[in-house]
């Protein structure tokens, strides 16, 4: 374990950490004063993008007629795919298939809706009317949608190159499973379908791009989220070195929960577009576009099978995914089928693991990071395996569960494939649900309203919430041949940073690098600090505006994979910590005292023991800066201190490709009871109970939104969002109207509870808690409507339950003569 | 999702409207409450010469009782309907059917005849005309007729031209 980690919260003297402290964000944000991608031309003379969009899911591209466009009033230029192809190259992809995925199509449309050309022009108005007049010579060729029908031999192939459309398949093995599943006494097999659907942010994705043609620099602001391992991919693709591309994220973000990392490509392309016309081009996406072309997680089929014993010990499981990643795999992916590798057993002790992944290329739009990356498809067949399990022998849910929990006196838990759980109790925090949830008295209501002929079901879910990824894990694509050969790097890795500096009046500005999409980072940083230095939160001002030039940064910076709550607080705590140490040294230098002797208490150096004078940080602040003669020999002078954060334990991916893929563990157990009307296939939430364990709660207001928000992106994917296909490729769900959110009317009440386990890794004891419950309302949903169905023998293998799939599910079970 | 280009008027009165509608031929849209129509702008779905902006014609927004029948303008909100003690009383599934019409700031700018113009099968207020056997009084210039809900809506998205 590190030396930097120290005592968890519970130590520190004063306490805003745990306190519902009120969002600092919130007045501007509600005041409609928010600083928003859209809201500044940050340079004069910006030009506005319209993009030309292929209408077709497969065709291949024969030609451009631009001239009709750039003849038309306003217009300054037209960027096609052959400009892209001559000018840039093609993204790096994480997989070895040769996928050419440039920020355009070139020779070929792969999906409907991918850009083909961009027209510039004065107005957004005229750059639309103009891309109207864009001719586009396509020849249209056969499509294909659905994953299994693109693996057989005689679909349509959509990168020659490739050959077919697997475009990475890996096979993992941990354990023995064949010998589990021969000792097995029983044996569930399950296919499940997830579907395709994003997060829909109230804000769009926006670019604006400049390009300096006197020292060569490209600037680009855009609402992009991170990883900032897309900036060495974009100045690759733009090829130019990375200190010639200045990326900078505005103060705020309209919401993102992992979309707008998958907008990198059209920040190269309009950097391309402002190369070409000579002015600054700007790219607001409009709502269309979001849903046609921006990002989704991938729609997966998924063969499931388990082993147990008759006690209802699992020995072993066997997983098959084929993961749709659409057009083309884009970076991350296929992150989609290995994020999770780390917590592949979920909550599980069991030791045998079969994984084959199938990454799959089809005629849809791509896919990327989604609120839960790939976990709650992880956690919607692992859950419904579980309550399989339990019917099959006849045992209640939790009860099965409870016999495969991993043990509180196990921690820290190192997974079969090489997740290490830092802390956690599980069966305490399964307790604490059931008891939020009233278990025993639903589970009678139940008798009665079956009696009374009524769909009463009650559901569990539980889950192993990693946040943090450690970008290393994407290495798991790979074949370890590929991985061995010597010019292979391996890579690791999950590190943020903070500065943090006291103005002369004793003021403290704490700078990050972050790009928060609404999760409070300014709020929740002002309580650390404040907690570090004896303040008041509002003495502390926090500025997160990322900028490539002047903010420390690496690959594994930004603001995702619920990182901030563990690894930038982490970073904050320390560097608050370290100009403690410095105020401590100043201070005993004046005092003319071992610095052993004195402590930092109540806002102020004091002497440990007895009376004596002690400096406050203002007084501190004050003599350090009008004073330097005042300063210790070989201190430096100002007052100011660095960190950087990162987890000794985000390790490269090893040769029986194990990975501690996230670097903190929450956990989630949730309980739910629905009753489901058989005549319309109606489902309304009677109760649902919601326990985590995110170790330290920092600031629980801010915690309950993102249980709440993480709660109903899963109802979403559950319930109503898909992005369907026709199986011509061409898409059904393109508006709001066809593709239905949530919103407040749809939420449920939510019964909230933590169970506090602090990471012994984090300075806090903080763990990540951004993605909480969309991973686990599909599959508490699905148990819950599975339970108040099973009188008529009806399942959920997937989603969503539209009212439709699910009366024509009831009529079927009724019309074979259930009961 | 910008609108193409078209000329735009906004009268004070019907009979200007009216004027208007014929001086463009068939080639211009009305604009009521603009729920859908500007969605089909932005989409480019439809293309008209021009916009004939109707919120300007405060003669045409009303709820009045006479003649044991209750009339309502064609630019009558459906907010003011949903709330309209008239409506409430005399016709309670119109009340009911109002606070199902989209969402709050949809109602807020949504009129009755916007509604009953777009034809939307889906929508509510097609379907309670058909229920309540109501009338539409429809001018045009050629004059005024008055059209059941059997004789106003031909197919979906399409109603009888005045």
């Amino acid at each position: 374990m590190s030396d930097r980690v120290s005592a968890p919260a519970s130590a520190v003297a004063q306490s805003w950490i745990g306190q519902p402290v009120k969002r600092v964000e919130d007045a501007r944000l509600l005041a409609g004063r928010g600083s928003f991608i859209d809201d500044h031309a940050p340079c004069p003379n910006v030009h506005h993008a319209a993009i030309v969009r292929s209408p077709h899911a497969h065709a291949k591209i024969l030609g451009y007629d631009v001239e009709t466009a750039l003849g038309m009033p306003g217009v300054v230029g037209v960027v096609t795919g052959e400009d892209v192809a001559r000018l840039a190259k093609p993204f790096s992809v994480g997989v070895t298939a040769p996928v050419h995925y440039y920020c355009t199509a070139t020779d070929r449309a792969r999906f409907v809706g991918e850009p083909v050309a961009v027209v510039v022009a004065r107005s957004r108005y005229l750059a639309e009317d103009a891309a109207e007049a864009v001719t586009v010579r396509y020849e249209p060729l056969p499509a294909v949608v659905d994953v299994e029908r693109a693996l057989e031999p005689d679909a349509p192939v959509l990168h020659e190159a490739v050959g077919s459309n697997l475009a990475g398949h890996r096979r993992l093995v941990y354990g023995d499973p064949d010998r589990a599943f021969a000792e097995a006494d029983v044996v569930i097999r399950e296919r499940f379908r997830y579907p395709k659907y994003a997060s829909t942010p109230i804000e769009t994705y926006g670019v604006v791009a400049r390009w300096d043609p006197v020292d060569g620099t490209y600037t680009v602001w855009a609402n992009f989220m991170g990883p900032f391992i897309m900036h060495p991919l974009m100045a690759r693709v733009l090829g130019v070195p990375e200190n010639k591309l200045r990326v900078i994220v505005p103060p705020d973000i309209g919401g993102s929960f992992g979309i707008k990392s998958s907008m990198y490509p059209y920040m190269a392309l309009m950097a391309l577009a402002t190369r070409l016309t000579g002015v600054p081009v700007k790219w607001i996406e409009d709502r269309r576009e979001h849903l046609l072309a921006s990002s989704s997680g991938t729609d997966r089929v998924a063969y499931r099978e388990l082993a147990a014993k008759q006690d209802g010990t699992v020995l072993g499981m066997r997983y098959r995914w084929l993961d749709n990643v659409g057009g083309y795999i884009r970076s991350p992916e296929p992150g989609c089928s290995f994020r999770p590798v780390g917590n592949f057993v979920g909550p599980y002790r069991f030791q045998h693991l079969e994984v084959d992944a199938s990454v799959v290329l089809t005629n849809k739009s791509l896919t990327g990071p989604n609120r839960g990356y790939a976990c709650g498809h992880l956690y919607f067949e692992t859950e419904g395996m579980m309550d399989r399990l339990a019917e099959r022998l006849g045992l209640d849910p939790v009860e099965v569960r409870r016999r495969n929990l991993i043990r509180r006196d196990q921690f820290p838990y190192r997974t079969p494939t090489g997740g290490l759980y830092d802390s956690g109790d599980y069966p305490a925090a399964l307790d604490k649900a059931l008891e939020v949830a009233r278990y025993a008295e639903l589970r009678r209501e139940q008798v009665d309203a079956r009696a009374a002929g009524r769909c009463f079901g009650v559901g569990v879910a539980l889950a192993v919430d990693p946040s943090v990824s450690n970008m290393g894990y994407v290495a798991i694509a790979l074949d370890p041949q590929f991985r061995a050969k010597p010019e292979y790097l391996p890579k690791s890795g999950a590190v943020d940073a903070a500065t943090i500096r006291v103005d002369p009046l004793g003021r403290v500005i704490a700078v990050l690098g972050t790009t928060p999409q609404g999760q409070g980072h300014q709020t929740v940083v002002a309580q650390i600090v404040a907690d570090e230095l004896g303040l008041r939160p509002e003495d502390v001002t926090v500025v997160d505006e990322m900028d490539t030039f002047t903010r420390f940064w690496s690959i594994s910076s930004g603001t995702y994979s619920s990182r901030f709550g563990s690894v930038g607080t982490s970073a904050v705590a320390l560097a608050a910590r370290k100009l403690r140490a410095k105020l401590v040294e100043y201070a005993a230098h004046l005092m003319d005292r071992p610095a052993a002797e004195l402590e930092f208490r109540d806002g102020a150096v004091r002497p440990r023991i007895g009376a004596g004078p002690s400096y406050s940080v203002k007084d501190l602040a004050g003599r350090a800066h009008w004073n330097t003669e005042s300063l210790p020999d070989g201190m430096e002078p100002g007052l100011a201190a660095s960190a950087v954060f990162g987890f000794p334990e985000a390790r490269a991916v090893d040769d029986n490709d194990c990975v501690n893929s996230s670097n903190t563990y929450g956990f989630i157990a949730e309980v739910m009871a629905v009753e489901v009307d058989p005549d319309t296939g109606l489902i309304t939430i009677l109760r649902y109970a919601s326990v985590h364990d995110a170790g330290t709660i920092i600031n629980p207001l801010i915690a309950l939104g993102q249980i709440y928000g993480g709660a109903l992106h899963g109802l979403g994917g559950a319930l109503y969002e898909e992005l369907r296909y026709d199986e011509d490729g061409q898409l059904l769900t393109g508006s709001l109207m066809d593709y239905l959110v949530p919103t407040a009317s749809e939420a449920p009440v939510i019964d909230v509870a933590h169970v506090v386990s602090p990471s012994p890794l984090t300075p806090l004891g903080s763990k990540g808690l951004g993605e909480s419950s969309s991973m686990t309302v599909p599959a508490v949903i699905a148990n819950a409507v599975s339970d108040a169905l099973a009188p008529l023998g009806v399942r959920i293998a997937e989603l969503p339950m539209t009212p439709t799939r699910l009366w024509e599910m009831i009529e079927r079970a009724r019309g074979a003569g259930a009961p | 999702m910008k609108p193409p280009v078209f000329d735009y008027h906004a009268p004070a009165s019907v009979d200007e409207a009216l004027e208007l509608l014929g001086r463009y031929a068939g080639e211009a849209k009305v604009l009521a409450g603009g729920q859908s129509l500007m969605p089909l702008l932005n989409f480019r779905l439809s293309r008209p010469a021009a916009l004939i902006d109707l919120n300007r014609i405060s003669a045409l927004a009303y709820i009045r009782e006479d003649d044991a029948r209750v009339r309502l303008g064609a630019m009558t909100r459906q907010r003011t309907i949903e709330f309209s003690p008239i409506v409430r009383e005399r016709l309670p599934l119109l009340a009911e059917a109002t606070a199902l019409v989209g969402h709050l700031p949809i109602r807020t700018r949504g009129t009755i005849g916007g509604s009953l113009a777009h034809a939307d099968p889906s929508a509510e207020y097609p379907a309670v005309l058909a229920a309540l056997d109501g009338e539409v009084a429809v001018r045009g210039p050629r004059g005024e007729r008055v059209l059941r809900a059997a004789e106003l809506f031909g197919f979906a998205f399409h109603d009888a031209p005045a």
